[in-house]
């Protein structure tokens, strides 16, 4: 296996995810991350993101990562930074959501790499959970970085105008369309 | 503080810190201790273990750090719901006190 400084981005994350299975745990990776893989690295993003949705403690998470050499840093934290890596893990708390819709485990991505397999969100949920951070915290990177995605990736427009209305951003979802259509 | 939610959260700094950020929408460490007359240190640990745990997110304004509930947490809607229960059941002075705080602007030089 090539050393975890010369991994990319797609390999470290199935590591990662492959490991953690092999532990028990169950993870999807979420935030930037995805944005990064599916804009192939159009957008670069610091961290890994991962999910734990078989809400395993954090003591061990930490014991599972520390196999590949990831250290938790502070102590007692959900943030984990290894030596060779300039990439760090994060484990934000389950569950799987974007905005208020639950993402089931049934209904992730996946891609397969030599190191593993990575569990991801889908384009489509991706662009859901940029697009919350953009409409929760009005944060316009994000807005850009759903563009990106959509634009990269075949999207379900009729998923995301329902997600549109149950969040009551239906203005929000013809803002969307337009950026996407260039317009 | 009212038992039922202690014994739900199972810490008073904890009911502290959720209450005064339902009635406030905001706050930081030392103004959540000021409200409460307690200690600071009870207070901050509380906040950073409810960040970390993904309820509460927090930005800088200045030197200060300003939490807030995680809007993108599924449990927060109900979870406010019962924390406005609580706050109505609290004794008239703590409640007047965290939902009677003045937040409109005064000019720097504006004499009190």
């Amino acid at each position: 296996m090539k050393p975890i400084g010369e991994l990319s981005r797609l390999e470290l994350a199935a590591l990662l995810c492959e490991t953690l299975k092999n532990h028990g745990i169950d993870v999807v990776l979420s935030g930037g991350s995805c944005v990064s893989i599916y804009s192939s690295e159009r957008y670069v993003s610091k961290d890994l993101d991962f999910i734990d949705i078989s809400l395993k403690s954090n003591r061990q998470i930490a014991q599972a990562i520390q196999s590949l050499g990831f250290e938790n840093r502070p102590r007692n934290s959900r943030h984990f930074t290894h030596p060779d890596s300039n990439l760090s893990v994060e484990f934000p708390s389950a569950p799987l959501t974007v905005g208020e819709e639950y993402i089931p485990s049934s209904a992730v991505n996946t891609l397969s790499t030599d190191l593993g397999t990575l569990r991801l969100l889908t384009p489509t949920d991706c662009v859901k959970d940029r697009l919350a951070n953009y409409y929760y915290f009005r944060d316009n990177q994000c807005l850009e970085q759903a563009v990106l995605v959509a634009k990269a990736h075949p999207i379900d427009l009729n998923s995301l105008e329902t997600w549109h209305k149950n969040e009551g951003q239906e203005q929000g979802f013809k803002q969307f369309l337009r950026l996407l259509q260039g317009k | 503080m009212i038992a039922v939610l202690e014994a739900i959260l199972g810490s008073t700094s904890a009911e502290r810190v959720l209450v005064f950020l339902c009635a406030r929408e905001g706050g930081y460490a030392a103004e959540i201790a000021r409200a409460f007359a307690t200690d600071l240190s009870p207070i901050q640990k509380q906040l950073e273990r409810m960040e970390r745990d993904g309820l509460l997110i927090s930005r800088t304004i200045g030197r200060t750090r300003v939490y807030e509930f995680n809007p993108r947490n599924p449990f927060v809607p109900e979870l406010k719901s019962l924390l406005r229960k609580a706050l109505d059941l609290y004794p008239e002075q703590i409640k007047e006190s965290l939902l009677l705080d003045r937040r409109r602007p005064r000019k720097k030089s504006k004499p009190l």
